[in-house]
């Protein structure tokens, strides 16, 4: 196999890749019509979907907007970089994060039927905790900004390489194709478009990856001799430095990433009750095979000896790289183009989707419980583009995101183990709960900053879990699950009459 | 184009049709269920489903392991991935919804 017979793919042009970002945007704007027509008709059905979302829906919404643009690339690229061991590292916790949501969302959608947003659960379980709830409101809207910011650059990044669209350009046509449709459906487009996309990055996936394989010379068999040639180690799962070096970090990054973002729990109180556990854990395991999949063409990339400097230096190009050079026909080189589009756009609205709930909840409803129906239900719909105006004007300011990525980061896994004790276990209390948040932030950030990524994600578990337990055992109380009856449905009000918050009913 | 090819392609033939199939299925019930009052209080799953959870995580663990000894292993993931589709589109089917309760 010599790198040298790679070529790019002739006949890609920029209007290719035009069609395919607006193409797919205008397809899932008539879907919004046509769910906005039959399926939403107020605030309670644009952001929780009536909590009627059954179970193909749920499990098919729920692979897409764990399906980023960046693990479609990710994917490859750790196995590019690590071999076996890096796949292993990222697919195996990756499926495990989504269906470890299960005992979490067993118990809360049991105990807190009628709830909407984590941080509405926050509110009621510590005492209308002005402070606990900010901060859980606060990581949930940097969580999904960031969500929404990573896969529209990685998109552009795409679209820039393969088509030779300015990369600026194809984020701004991106984010409006994916907003233009979220504005009018909210959770129901999200969860509708997202089962279609699930669709539309499975069947390709497995498609492209076998023809890849066709055009290597020797197929499966050269490849996997040519990948032990580079480096035995690659054909292990157990390179210590893999482990180290981002497995074990991601590890816990992924659980963050599902438990701590309200995107998941959106999805948990917007599916029907009986299908919560079954959707998730069917979710979890049938999202195992796409990352494996498409970790294949990261053994391609090994086995031609494909360097980093050939890709432009950045290991993520190397999934885009090998399809566009390894002599497919044009048409396959769009088919996996939609394939990460796919993935981008259900990402996108899942998190566009979530923030309006987070916006209509914790924000609207709680500082102003009177507004009538039909201004909230504006409100919402407006909060749906709020996400991504933010993202691109992130992105094309051409500002470096890494404090944004650090802020996520340390809010999420600070709040991980803390969020999980406030949902099982009664006795963490709201001092263990904003104590473990803010020293895992101060103490741990700062360990990470000192002694790396493993020490300091472990020092952040580390300090924010004692903290909980130690202030559970000096201020011992026990939480009422009942308390947690009090929130109600939204829908539970005539349209166009002033809505008291469940709070202020609970304080009634 | 090899037989792996082939056979994966009307494989993932096959499972669009599935995928279809369920997803109108899908739509037409949400649609249906949409006033339906009863859809909201559907009962509860007890089940942590911890077994399931751990054969799907050992196996995409074996999976992966098995590539790097047998090079016709590295077809699981697009064979997989394909009956993912089916898998998605065969869940509409088993949603009961409302009415059978």
């Amino acid at each position: 196999m010599d790198k040298s017979t790679l070529a790019l793919t002739p006949g890609l042009t920029q209007f290719q890749g035009f069609a395919l970002l607006i193409g797919l945007g205008l397809v899932s704007l008539v879907i919004a019509f046509i769910v906005r027509q039959y399926l939403v008709r107020n605030t309670h059905d644009f952001i929780i979907s009536g909590r009627k979302v059954g179970f193909g829906f749920g499990v098919g919404s729920v692979i897409a907007v764990w399906t980023w643009a960046m693990a479609v690339l990710m994917s490859s690229a750790m196995t590019y970089q690590w071999g076996l061991s890096g796949l292993f590292w990222f697919v195996v916790p990756n499926g495990l994060a989504v269906m470890a949501v299960i005992p979490f969302a067993r118990i809360l959608r049991k105990s807190m039927p009628h709830g909407y947003t984590i941080s509405e659960f926050i509110n009621y379980r510590f005492n209308k905790s002005q402070v606990a709830s900010t901060i859980v409101t606060l990581t949930m809207i940097f969580g999904i900004v960031l969500e929404i910011l990573i896969n529209l650059k990685g998109t552009s990044i795409v679209i820039s390489s393969v088509f030779g669209i300015n990369w600026a350009l194809a984020a701004v046509v991106g984010i409006a194709a994916v907003l233009a449709y979220s504005y009018f459906g909210g959770l129901w487009t999200s969860v509708i478009t997202a089962t279609i996309n699930t669709l539309m990055i499975t069947v390709p996936a497995g498609i492209i990856v076998v023809l890849i394989y066709d055009k290597v010379p020797g197929g499966a068999a050269a490849v996997l001799d040519a990948v032990g040639k580079a480096n035995p180690a690659n054909l292990s799962v157990l390179r210590p430095d893999a482990a180290a070096g981002f497995g074990i970090t991601l590890a816990f990054g992924l659980l963050a990433a599902t438990i701590a973002d309200q995107t998941f729990w959106q999805k948990v109180w917007s599916i029907r009750s009986s299908e919560v556990s079954r959707t998730f854990l069917w979710a979890g395991a049938l999202f195992y095979p796409i990352p494996i999949a498409l970790g294949m063409i990261g053994l391609v990339g090994i086995a031609y000896g494909i360097a980093p400097a050939d890709i432009g230096g950045d290991i993520a190009a190397i999934g885009p790289y090998v399809v566009s050079h390894i002599g497919l026909p044009v048409a396959i080189v769009l088919v996996y183009v939609l394939v990460i589009l796919a993935a981008c756009y259900s990402t996108i609205d899942g998190a566009s989707a979530a923030l309006s709930s987070v916006v209509a909840i914790d924000i609207v409803k709680r500082y102003a419980p009177s507004i009538s129906e039909r201004r909230l239900f504006i409100i919402t719909k407006i909060s749906t583009l709020l996400g991504g105006v933010v993202a691109l004007a992130i992105v094309l300011s051409g500002a470096d995101f890494t404090t944004l990525v650090l802020t996520t980061y340390a809010l999420k896994t600070a709040v991980l183990l803390p969020l999980s004790l406030a949902i099982i276990w009664p006795r963490t209390n709201t001092i263990g709960f904003v104590g473990g948040i803010v020293l895992a932030i101060v103490f741990g950030m700062t360990i990470r900053a000192y002694y790396g990524e493993l020490i300091g994600t472990l020092s952040i578990l580390a300090i924010s879990g004692l903290t909980v337990l130690i202030a559970a055992l000096v201020f011992p109380q026990r939480f009422d699950s009942k308390v947690l009856l009090q929130a109600r449905d939204l829908s539970n009000q005539p349209e166009g009459r002033a809505v008291p918050h469940a709070a202020h009913q609970a304080a009634e | 184009m090899s037989s792996v090819s082939i056979t994966i392609i009307i494989l993932g033939l096959i499972a669009t049709a599935i995928f279809v199939a369920g997803f109108y299925r899908g739509l037409r019930q949400s649609i249906t269920e949409r006033d339906n009052v009863a859809s909201q209080e559907a009962g509860y799953d007890a089940s942590d489903r911890w077994p399931s959870v751990i054969f799907a995580v050992v196996a995409s663990a074996a999976i992966i392991t098995l590539i790097g000894f047998y090079p016709a292993a590295i077809y699981f993931g697009p064979f997989l991935v394909v009956l993912t589709a089916a898998a998605n589109g065969v869940a509409f089917f088993l949603d009961k919804g409302t009415s059978a309760r």
